[in-house]
């Protein structure tokens, strides 16, 4: 990967919530996640034109399960994140931790 | 079950088969503890936001598409436009909006819209985008067709057709894109080939009438047009009253040509002949229906003639009586100094109801006016409407048909100079003189006279109205009265002519026309059996 992948904070969340669900991250457990940890409530439809777009940018990768008779006798689609996913995330990541070095923003919440 | 997979379905035409399959199960899973209106609505956000995504992702590709939708667009429609423009009786005609903005045009944008749904995997996306920019402009149009007051029956049926015809475009090139195009689109091509001439036969009049119709020159710069219905045996040559052309014959004439060599003609001024300045009195009138036979060729005609013609026939019988074996006066002898002393009689007359004017109802189309005229006294051959009301393009009738006013003015000087005073040569041939009279009071109302059109509902009122029976009794006695002068007068004016009497309206040639022509062949057995 020649240039570095730009994530946008939505596109973070997702990769996040890919990590931290491993081998079971799909487009019910995603959004249960994002939920469930991120307190947001994402449509379907926002979830998976992200992940297209995040599978295009090459920060995850797909695979078919096996059918489910829950499902319809539909497959699930599992996703994993990169290691070009992993790095622009750490990048991310990295970019917060030196923004937010000295400005106290989260005790100024909890107080 | 069914759901997962129509849901599946509509999904795969706006993502890759496998992510439309995890899609449609990650919904289904979903749907067990949140409902069908949660998965639906869902499916629906979600080919929304697949659907943008595929159109902003590559903007440029999906334009190329659109553009490519639009060529094919511009020339079905374009090369649909030339095709009506090879029917030029389409053009102006009710069916010119259908035939041209919205059967090829609108079928053209669909065409383009199909054709472009059949690109790989953006297809769908950029189909969708011109199939909703579709849908937009027809509304545009619609809202314009209102505005400029373009609404008709064929109108609507086809603007109908035009907005919904996306469905099942876009259905069919969901369900089976290329074969729907390999298909669907000849199909659609052949139907609108058929469509265009078969729309251009329905508008398209033909005189259904068997003559041949001649220019004949009468005087500088006046050609006359001459209908020559065939026939063998002794001639007859018709003439119409003021305003009709020869075509008020067009039904009458086939009648005789069995028995007689049957022609006609439109005097000069009149709607198919020229349009001369000048040349409107009653011996130039009838030194051009001279030159008319002459010209073709036919001995000694009995001439025929409606109304007006009478005049010309005075003429010819006094000056050319040579030229012609007899005169047949269709309410046509009048003696004009009297005809003019009609204020007495007019003031009874205007105390009886007459039929009313044709409404805009009726001149909605030639077909209601035909409709009306045939209420109030008869139509006649189409040919004779046609020649007689002026049509707008729309297809409705806007007015009768009047010559340009300076040659309305001359027709008017001449013919008021040939009246003042009114005194006819008188004629040397034989001559039968019919008369529109009504036998009774009822009749009078019932198939009208010289003066009065038919108005057969006022007879449903006369039976509550001792009054109104009373006018019309005296009506009647008056119209009798004054034919009988006119026949008198007749019978002085033509030596030997005879007096017929019809009960019927002052067009007896569309109203009477089998009375009309049993006189006819009367008058030329008399004739003709003559030495």
């Amino acid at each position: 990967m020649s240039t570095p992948l730009n994530l946008g904070e939505f596109e973070q969340l997702i990769l996040l919530a890919i990590l931290r669900l491993g081998d079971t991250a799909y487009g019910v457990t995603i959004r249960a996640e994002l939920a469930d940890r991120g307190g947001r409530n994402v449509a379907p439809g926002a979830l998976y034109t992200a992940l297209e777009r995040l599978e295009a940018k090459g920060a995850i990768t797909s695979r078919m399960g096996d059918p489910t008779p829950q499902r319809g006798g539909r497959a699930k689609r599992y996703v994993t994140v990169t290691a070009a996913g992993v790095q622009a995330l750490r990048r991310a990541v990295r970019a917060y931790e030196r923004l937010l070095d000295g400005l106290d923003l989260l005790r100024g919440v909890h107080a | 079950m069914r759901d997962t997979t129509r849901a599946e379905k509509l999904l795969s035409l706006f993502t890759s088969p496998d992510t439309a399959t995890a899609i449609a199960g990650d919904l289904t899973e979903e749907r067990q503890h949140r409902g069908s209106i949660w998965f639906w609505s869902h499916v629906l956000t979600t080919i929304v936001a697949l659907w943008r995504n595929a159109v902003t992702s590559a903007p440029l590709a999906n334009l190329k598409l659109a553009a490519a939708g639009c060529v094919v667009f511009a020339t079905t429609a374009f090369g649909g436009t030339a095709a009506v423009s090879l029917f030029p009786q389409i053009v102006g005609s009710p069916l010119y909006w259908t035939a041209l903005s919205i059967f090829w045009w609108g079928a053209a944008f669909w065409t383009g819209v199909a054709l472009v749904s059949i690109a790989p995997r953006r297809g769908m996306a950029a189909c969708a985008m011109l199939a909703v920019t579709g849908e937009a402009l027809l509304i545009v149009f619609g809202v314009t067709a209102v505005w400029l007051d373009l609404l008709s029956t064929e109108f609507i049926i086809a603007y109908t057709a035009a907005l919904v015809v996306a469905v099942p475009l876009l259905a069919g090139s969901s369900v089976a894109r290329r074969r729907m195009i390999v298909c669907g689109v000849p199909a659609l091509c052949l139907l609108l080939s058929v469509a265009t001439p078969a729309a251009a036969q329905a508008t398209e009049w033909k005189d259904p009438s068997r003559h041949v119709a001649r220019m004949v020159v009468v005087d500088d710069n006046v050609q006359l047009e001459v209908l020559d219905w065939g026939g063998s045996g002794p001639a007859i040559v018709l003439l119409a009253g003021l305003g009709d052309t020869a075509h008020v014959f067009d039904d009458l004439a086939p009648m005789l040509t069995p028995r007689y060599r049957v022609l006609g003609l439109t005097r000069r001024g009149h709607r198919g002949s020229s349009a001369a300045l000048g040349g409107y009195g009653f011996v130039r009138l009838a030194e051009d229906v001279v030159r008319v036979i002459d010209a073709m060729g036919v001995t000694n005609p009995v001439v025929v003639g409606h109304s007006f013609a009478g005049e010309e026939m005075h003429v010819l019988g006094a000056r050319h009586s040579s030229k012609i074996r007899g005169l047949v006066y269709v309410d046509a002898a009048f003696d004009q100094a009297f005809a003019a002393d009609i204020e007495a009689f007019n003031a009874v007359a205007r105390t009886v109801p007459s039929a009313p004017s044709p409404k805009a109802d009726d001149l909605a189309s030639f077909k209601a006016l035909r409709a009306y005229l045939q209420k109030y006294g008869g139509a006649g051959p189409e040919a004779h409407l046609r020649g007689r009301w002026v049509a707008n393009p729309d297809g409705t009738v806007s007015r009768m048909w009047a010559p340009d006013l300076p040659i309305r003015q001359a027709m008017a000087a001449d013919i008021q100079a040939a009246y003042k005073p009114y005194n006819p040569e008188r004629i040397h041939v034989p001559a039968v003189a019919i008369y529109a009279v009504p036998k009774s009071a009822d009749d009078l109302i019932r198939l009208g006279s010289s003066n009065r059109l038919p108005f057969p509902e006022l007879l449903a009122t006369v039976a509550d109205d001792p009054a109104l029976r009373e006018r019309i009794e005296k009506l009647f006695a008056l119209t009798r009265e004054r034919v009988r002068h006119h026949e008198q007068w007749f019978e002085a004016f033509a030596e030997g002519g005879r007096v017929v009497e019809i009960s019927g309206p002052h067009h007896l040639i569309v109203s009477n026309r089998r009375e009309v022509l049993q006189q006819i062949d009367r008058f030329m057995s008399s004739v003709t059996a003559r030495p």
